[in-house]
């Protein structure tokens, strides 16, 4: 794996996920340098604890709640401050929790929903273009969801607000990849960790639905982003990809 | 005035960034030079010209202002609201003089206006403003 933006860090939004944490030690093995977003105290201790079992010293931990819209603007200026250098790439794993009936999902809700996931991250995604365009140099990688092409019921506002960050994420990828700067989507299908194992332990009959006949494992999934980030990705641009073990594929 | 908020040394260094991203020589743009007209500018251009303006002097950056990007939007707005477009211009512009305002309103149907000298003046206001805003207050 080879990141050449060496003078910068990797920006890893929502890293106190199951996905974020072994993204996260995964790239801290192989040395990249890293500041990490988690959305609470108990998200924060949840990159502590994932270092320290890693024998790892942990990088940078700022708290960043999606609810907080201004804070976008600062984030990549805050990240680099925390690591002592730009940010030259972001890994986002943001997502604000919510599964409903669109039509029961209150008004109030909806707005919240949107405000968070949707203009949080284009203000996100406009203050780190504006902060790697300044270096002519950067890398996005958005964590989206098969919920983008087939969402399930209760999933129409998580849906909605992966294929806006997608579209976020291609634009950016379109106008700036001729200034050093490009995106990509991973949408992933189910994995195996945190809400998706609680998930599928309740759906077991959902892994037969999948070609592979098993969920993504977090290890596979952090790998891929990894190398989503890396060089070799980086005529990956502007695009979404699919990591579902064949689910959608399918009828 | 600091040796940054000298107006010639920011009307340079403005000179210095727009060069830079366009990769030509400083001595062919001036003051006057006109950005979207005899300079071949894009619209990234003026993004990467904001950053630019944004990390040299340390000031916020409203594209839309600095570029008069919407300009000809808000005076069709003006005109439908039968409003002052003097009065809209220096309410949405501040950073423009009143002959400047004139100047502009007299050659809009040449083209596109901004000059340099516009992206400067923004930059010397966005300044002083900063400065005012830092000033310790002997009030009370």
């Amino acid at each position: 794996m080879r990141l050449s933006h060496t003078r910068g860090c990797v920006l890893v939004a929502g890293g106190g996920s199951a996905l974020g944490t072994a993204s996260a030690t995964l790239l801290a093995r192989a040395g990249v340098p890293l500041c990490l977003t988690a959305g609470s105290a108990e998200a924060a201790a949840r990159i502590h604890n994932a270092f320290s079992a890693a024998h790892l010293s942990c990088p940078p931990v700022l708290t960043v709640r999606m609810e907080d819209t201004a804070r976008a603007d600062a984030l990549p200026e805050q990240a680099a401050a925390a690591a002592g250098m730009p940010a030259a790439y972001l890994l986002d794993l943001m997502h604000t929790d919510h599964e409903s009936l669109l039509a029961s999902a209150s008004p109030d809700t909806i707005s919240a929903y949107i405000e968070a996931n949707i203009t949080w991250r284009a203000r996100l995604v406009r203050a780190v273009s504006r902060h790697m365009l300044h270096r002519r140099c950067g890398r996005m990688v958005f964590v989206s969801s098969t919920a983008a092409a087939l969402p399930a019921a209760g999933q129409g506002l998580y849906a909605a607000a992966k294929l806006a960050a997608e579209a976020l994420y291609r634009s950016t990828g379109t106008e700036l990849a001729a200034r050093g700067i490009t995106t990509c989507s991973l949408r992933l299908g189910y994995v195996a960790a945190g809400r998706g194992a609680r998930y599928l332990k309740q759906h077991p009959d959902l892994l037969q639905r999948i070609p592979l006949q098993r969920a993504v494992d977090v290890h596979e999934a952090a790998g891929a982003l990894a190398f989503l980030l890396s060089d070799g990705a980086a005529a990956i641009n502007a695009t979404a990809i699919t990591m579902d073990g064949g689910l959608t594929a399918c009828k | 005035m600091t040796q940054q908020t000298a107006p010639c040394a920011v009307t340079e260094r403005v000179i210095g960034i727009i060069a830079e991203v366009l990769d030509i020589p400083p001595h062919t743009i001036t003051p006057e030079t006109r950005i979207l007209r005899d300079l071949e500018t894009e619209s990234i251009d003026l993004l990467e010209f904001g950053v630019g303006l944004n990390a040299a002097f340390g000031i916020p950056v409203a594209d839309d202002t600095v570029f008069l990007t919407s300009l000809r939007v808000h005076l069709e707005e003006a005109r439908h609201a039968d409003a002052d477009p003097y009065k809209m211009m220096a309410g949405r512009y501040p950073h423009l003089s009143c002959d400047r305002v004139a100047c502009i309103l007299r050659t809009l149907d040449d083209g596109p206006v901004l000059s340099v000298q516009d992206i400067a003046d923004y930059v010397l206001h966005a300044l002083r403003a900063g400065q005012h805003e830092k000033a310790p207050s002997h009030a009370g």
